[in-house]
């Protein structure tokens, strides 16, 4: 996330380019456009110095010399200036229709990227995010899509317009005089050298800048969130002095950014008062030779001056373009991974199920790069009829969670079969499958939006009668309607103002409205204060009725009135049977619960 | 606006350096033009050939090595200028940030309870810089764009006013354009920002919640809703970059009609000549130059206005941070705590969060050295609070907290703390590595002493398989931890800082029976030996209890030892039962198979 760890540089790479570019031939006919207009817009702003060259030799020298009439020099001047003002209202025209239209195809472009993203998340599988940090992703339809729409948005038409501004200028100037265009135009590879190198430097000092403001930022992150240790370990002053050395080292690395920023543009300036001498110089050789008028001259020192803006603009182009590579493969890379868990083709739509879950022999790893050496699960077998509760014990890391997500087929097995109903999970259609199994995670996870939103989450079509109905069924609604503005309360990521055990509740809810044929509660009344327990225990037993229910949980005391119970270790399923049963067999069920009675 | 000046007074020297290289580089930039000028009015001269064009040459050689030698003195200004107003821009947040930093460490937990993380960090780090960048615009910018706008005017009336006021005639209406419009840009702006926020969400709530997403088979949805969020977006994105471009671009070409207005009026002047009142050629071509160079600084202003309008709102929430008294305050004759074996006392303590709404209500009672006191009590019921108080991470509305004797209002805070120890419930550690995290009290803290916690806390076995042991560098960047284990690196923590008095929350929820069981003997040595308060939620916490408070909508309903409460058959006996109910079932049930 912090991109410290990231690259900010790449070569520029010729196959990126190539892919960047498939985004914009939808909208190739407004980039031809956008392009038309600049090239025009760049023509017209090529004749503005000549106009000037042509009042000045045309008019006031012939004035000046007394070779032509007063009135007929004001109306010269006049003619001339009237078409500089007519062409620059025939600029403005063409500056404001490339400013919409690139505009228009910048944001186009890079909405279209973000959709591509966000669909992609859509169908990535869950071993994905297990391994992906969640920055890591947003950051791709964030920070990286803002490198690329500057180079969608701009690159092309100002390409194009710089070259031609840079050709036009000296063609008009060899026009006008071969041998003090070539002299000016030796001032273009200095400038082109001198961006070149600034630019490298300026990205690199840039990027330590950033470096240090991320660390330092991180600093007080940290400090902010573990003020209470800092205080309680009375860690003030220590502290002080390490983010003083954090602030030092960004200090220096701007006053360095600065330092080699600040020398970019003198530099650049001393080149072209270098090409104003040369012209004013040699220039005034040329018209004592009579060789050069002195609206020439004056012309020369404006297309000099038109150098700077292109060769600026390409350098920054560049840089961008070095920037969106290191964005572009980053967004491609995402794009890149295929879902390892896709529908089959010709994958059966799930009818409605009665709820039978058979395992068949399933080991499964989540290493599948692997060698298979270290199976989570191993050799699993178990049958569930329609309507059974089964709940999963054993220790930490055993493979319980594994269990219940291989039903939903977030993950695919790698030896043998989960049978849903008879179907095997991965004949049928993810959609069909999902729509029938509701999960309820020990974190329970709300998205912005009242409670009422969240509650239809998994059917937006519900009443919000049917959701009193349901939530008085499992006997949430006392809770939820007192909440300060009831079922409307608006909740924030990770349920904001709720308490953990109103946000479960909440979930619970969700899940009953969903009516899900398969149930899996995975640690879901763990981490709940006593009075709320109650309250979830009846909405637990609520949600279990009429369905197929799978229930993973340490605390023992939730597992006793399950169907089945399944002592997991170690990857295998060690003992089987009723509550009552596995505590008389006196096995491994039985020390545990031992064990969690005495805590 | 007073205040923000105030924040950078200390550094007025630098500034006034700074100002005066930016000055003199800006003049060496207005003697360019004038330069030019002067070599072409030589032109004519020179194409006359004769003895007046031989002088005219010389006059234009030496022109050209004077503006070289002048444009190189602007390059050297330039970037000395340049490097300095960075240094000065840098030592300004420097020393802003430290502020902010050392206010906020010092500022009471109740403002950490108001307040979001994300908003705090954002004022050290971007709000610091709106203030900065307001500096630069409020002092160098507008200097430089005076000075140029005033500069240029004065030599344009010099040498002819009647060209100085046409050339300058479009000027009023491309201020007022440019103005108007970084005024209006910025809500736009701001509207394109928020709406970018909630396509933010969208996005990070659906991968956070992707599971439920999953689970509810709602992917089409969530793209609905995203492309819903993302067209806005763009709509506002679009809406604000047309705003802009049908404003600032036709300012600029209104401020463009100058060229051909100079060109008819100065022509005209040229022609006259000098002598009857016109102007020379090369004034001309100043006057060309010269609103070139004006062009730039008047687009300037804008950013000067949008940088102090952005930056009272910093400002305020600078203050806002710098301004806020720690509510708990050391007294001016706070010494450090007496030694002492650990005796506590609340007396008719009355405490609330927010005014008006007491969550203890006349707490009255005293606690041995060295007992182990268990709180009980519902959701709520003021737990918390309570045991906050004996660290004064808040005060007392009435009544008074004593360690051994003395009001911990009489005491340094560091003292104070760091005599009593907390282990919260949820465990906070730092990208730091192991050892650095177990002395975080105590940072001179020898191996042996590190190792030796460890050892009491049943966590040397875990860092032991670590790969770099000790020093394995945990938290965000490092190794991540099993709740366990942060919780065991905790007690190592507070067990290296030998505290008089421990605090502590015993929920170990999400961890299995036998890491609770390590979790619970690492708390229990160490309690051995200090004042101990507990918020219990366990029964076999609660037995072990030298004394148990019970505690009700912030009242004290019951005091005593288990079996006391339990047989009074109040609160604690009601509590018991709902609390304890599966529990004493499954002791039975246990029996029951004990015996068979």
């Amino acid at each position: 996330m912090s991109w410290e760890d990231e690259e900010r540089f790449k070569p520029i790479n010729r196959k990126l380019l190539r892919r960047l570019a498939v985004f914009i031939l939808p909208y190739k006919w407004r980039v031809v456009t956008a392009i038309a207009a600049w090239q025009a817009f760049t023509l017209v702003g090529l004749v503005q110095p000549d106009l000037m060259r042509r009042g000045v030799d045309n008019y006031i020298t012939p004035a000046l010399r007394n070779t032509l009439a007063r009135s007929a020099v004001v109306r010269g001047l006049f003619v001339i200036g009237g078409l500089m003002i007519a062409l620059a209202l025939v600029q403005l025209v063409l500056r404001l229709v490339r400013i919409w239209v690139e505009n228009y195809v910048g944001q186009g472009v890079t909405n279209d990227i973000r959709m591509a993203i966000f669909r992609h998340v859509q169908i990535l599988s869950m071993s994905y995010f297990d391994r992906t940090k969640q920055g890591w992703i947003i950051a791709r339809a964030d920070s990286d899509l803002d490198a690329l729409e500057e180079i969608y948005t701009w690159s092309l038409t100002s390409l194009s317009g710089s070259l031609l501004t840079l050709v036009g200028a000296v063609a008009m100037m060899l026009y006008y005089n071969m041998r003090l265009a070539a002299a000016v135009a030796l001032t273009l590879p200095p400038l082109f050298i001198i961006t070149y190198f600034f630019r490298k430097k300026v990205g690199e000092a840039y990027r330590e800048v950033r470096r240090t403001a991320s660390v330092m930022t991180a600093n007080i992150a940290e400090n902010i969130s573990g003020i209470r240790v800092v205080q309680s370990f009375v860690r003030q002053d220590k502290n002080l002095a390490r983010f003083d050395e954090l602030l030092a080292d960004n200090v220096a690395a701007n006053v360095y950014a600065a330092k080699v920023w600040q020398s970019y543009w003198p530099s650049i300036g001393f080149v072209g008062a270098v090409g104003t001498t040369v012209i004013i110089w040699y220039g005034a050789h040329m018209i004592r030779a009579g060789s050069l008028t002195a609206g020439e001259l004056i012309a020369f020192i404006g297309y000099l001056g038109m150098f700077f803006g292109p060769v600026n603009m390409m350098g920054r182009l560049y840089n961008t373009l070095l920037a969106s590579m290191a964005a572009a493969e980053r967004i491609f890379r995402l794009l890149d991974t295929l879902p390892e868990i896709i529908d089959r083709p010709g994958a059966l739509e799930l009818p409605r199920i009665a709820g039978s879950v058979v395992f068949d022999n399933v080991s499964f790893t989540y290493d599948t790069g692997g060698d298979g050496q270290h199976w989570v699960l191993e050799d699993v077998s178990f049958e569930v009829k329609p309507g059974q509760s089964v709940a999963l014990v054993g220790p930490t890391g055993a493979g319980k969670t594994t269990i219940v997500s291989l039903l939903p087929r977030f993950y695919d097995v790698q030896k043998g079969r989960i049978l849903v109903d008879g179907y095997d999970a991965r004949d049928v259609t993810l959609e069909s499958l999902h729509r029938q199994t509701g999960i309820v995670l020990q974190e329970s996870f709300l998205f912005s939006g009242t409670v009422m939103e969240n509650i239809k989450y998994g059917r937006p079509e519900a009443t919000d009668a049917e959701v009193h109905e349901a939530s008085k069924r499992i006997g949430s609604h006392d809770i939820l309607a007192a909440l300060p503005e009831g079922l409307n309360t608006q909740v924030g990521e990770r349920g904001g103002n709720l308490s953990q055990g109103q946000r479960q509740l909440v979930s619970f809810t969700r899940a009953i409205v969903a009516d899900p044929r398969i149930l899996i509660l995975d640690e879901a009344t763990a981490s709940i204060d006593t009075q709320t327990e109650v309250v979830l225990q009846y909405a637990v037993g609520k949600l279990m009725e009429r369905r197929t229910s799978f229930i993973v949980a340490h605390r023992l005391s939730t597992v006793r009135h399950c169907d089945v119970v399944l002592v997991v270790q170690d990857g295998r399923i060690t003992e089987r049977g009723t509550h009552a049963q596995l505590l008389a067999a006196g096995g491994a069920y039985a020390d545990m619960y031992a064990e969690f009675i005495k805590a | 606006m007073t205040r923000l000046s105030a924040l950078i007074r200390p550094h007025w020297k630098r500034a006034v350096a700074v100002g005066v290289l930016l000055l003199a580089t800006l003049g060496l930039e207005m003697t360019g033009p004038v330069i030019i000028a002067k070599a072409t009015n030589n032109i004519e001269a020179m194409a006359t050939g004769s003895a007046a064009a031989r002088a005219a040459i010389n006059a234009v050689a030496f022109l050209g090595i004077l503006y070289l030698a002048v444009s190189g003195a602007r390059a050297g200004m330039m970037y000395f200028t340049g490097v300095e107003q960075e240094r000065l821009t840098q030592r300004v947040l420097w020393s802003l940030r430290r502020q902010l930093y050392q206010a906020m460490q010092r500022l009471s937990f109740s403002f950490f309870d108001r307040s979001q993380s994300g908003q705090l960090i954002s004022r050290v780090t971007s709000d610091v810089q709106r203030v900065a960048r307001f500096f630069n615009a409020a002092f160098f910018s507008s200097l430089e764009a005076f000075t140029i706008l005033g500069g240029i005017t004065v030599y344009m009336f010099y040498h002819s006013a009647l060209l100085a006021v046409v050339a300058l005639s479009t000027m009023p209406v491309t201020i007022a354009i440019v103005l108007k419009t970084a005024m209006k840009m910025r809500l736009l702006w701001r509207d394109a920002r928020d709406s970018y926020g909630e396509v933010t969400t969208v996005l990070q709530e659906n991968i956070a919640g992707i599971k439920v997403v999953r689970a509810f088979a709602k992917e089409k949805m969530e793209i609905g809703k995203f492309s819903g969020r993302a067209d806005d977006y763009v709509g506002k994105v679009l809406h604000a970059i047309y705003s802009w471009a049908t404003r600032v671009p036709v300012a600029t070409t209104v401020y463009g009609f100058n060229a051909p207005i100079i060109l008819i009026v100065g022509g005209y002047l040229v022609v006259k000549g000098p002598a009857q009142g016109g102007i020379e050629l090369g004034t001309l071509f100043a006057f060309v130059l010269y609103t070139n160079n004006m062009a730039w600084r008047v687009e300037m202003l804008g950013h000067i206005m949008g940088s102090i309008a952005t930056a009272s709102g910093a400002a305020d929430r600078i203050y806002e941070i710098l301004d806020a008294r720690p509510q708990v305050d050391e007294r001016p004759k706070a010494g450090p705590l007496p030694p002492g074996k650990g005796r506590v006392e609340f007396k008719h303590v009355t405490f609330a969060y927010v005014e008006g709404k007491p969550v203890l209500r006349d707490i009255n009672f005293s606690v041995q050295p060295g007992q182990f006191v268990a709180l009980v009590g519902h959701t709520g019921a003021g737990k918390t609070a309570l045991v906050s108080l004996v660290p004064r991470f808040y005060d007392v509305n009435e009544g008074a907290v004593a360690i051994d004797g003395v009001d911990v209002r009489d005491v340094k805070l560091d003292s104070l703390r760091r005599n009593v120890a907390l282990i919260f419930q949820e465990t906070f550690l730092f990208s730091a590595t192991v050892r650095e995290n177990i002395a975080y009290a105590r940072p001179d803290a020898s191996m042996d002493q590190i190792r030796e916690a460890a050892e009491a806390a049943q966590a040397a076995e875990f860092i032991d398989t670590l790969d770099d042991g000790y020093e394995t560098v945990i938290g965000e960047r490092g190794v991540t931890l099993s709740g366990g284990q942060r919780q065991r690196l905790a007690i190592a923590r507070a067990i290296l800082a030998d505290p008089r008095i421990l605090v502590m929350d015993d929920a170990t929820a999400s961890v299995d029976s036998s890491t609770e069981r390590l979790i619970q003997e690492g708390l229990f040595e160490l309690s051995r030996g200090r004042t101990t308060f507990v918020i219990a939620h366990r029964i076999h916490t609660v037995r072990r209890a030298d004394l148990i408070v019970v505690l009700e909508a912030g009242r004290i309903v019951e005091m005593g030892v288990h079996d006391e409460l339990l047989a009074a058959g109040g609160v604690y006996r009601n509590i018991y039962d709902v609390q304890l109910a599966e529990n004493r079932e499954q002791y039975d049930e246990l029996g029951r198979r004990r015996e068979i």
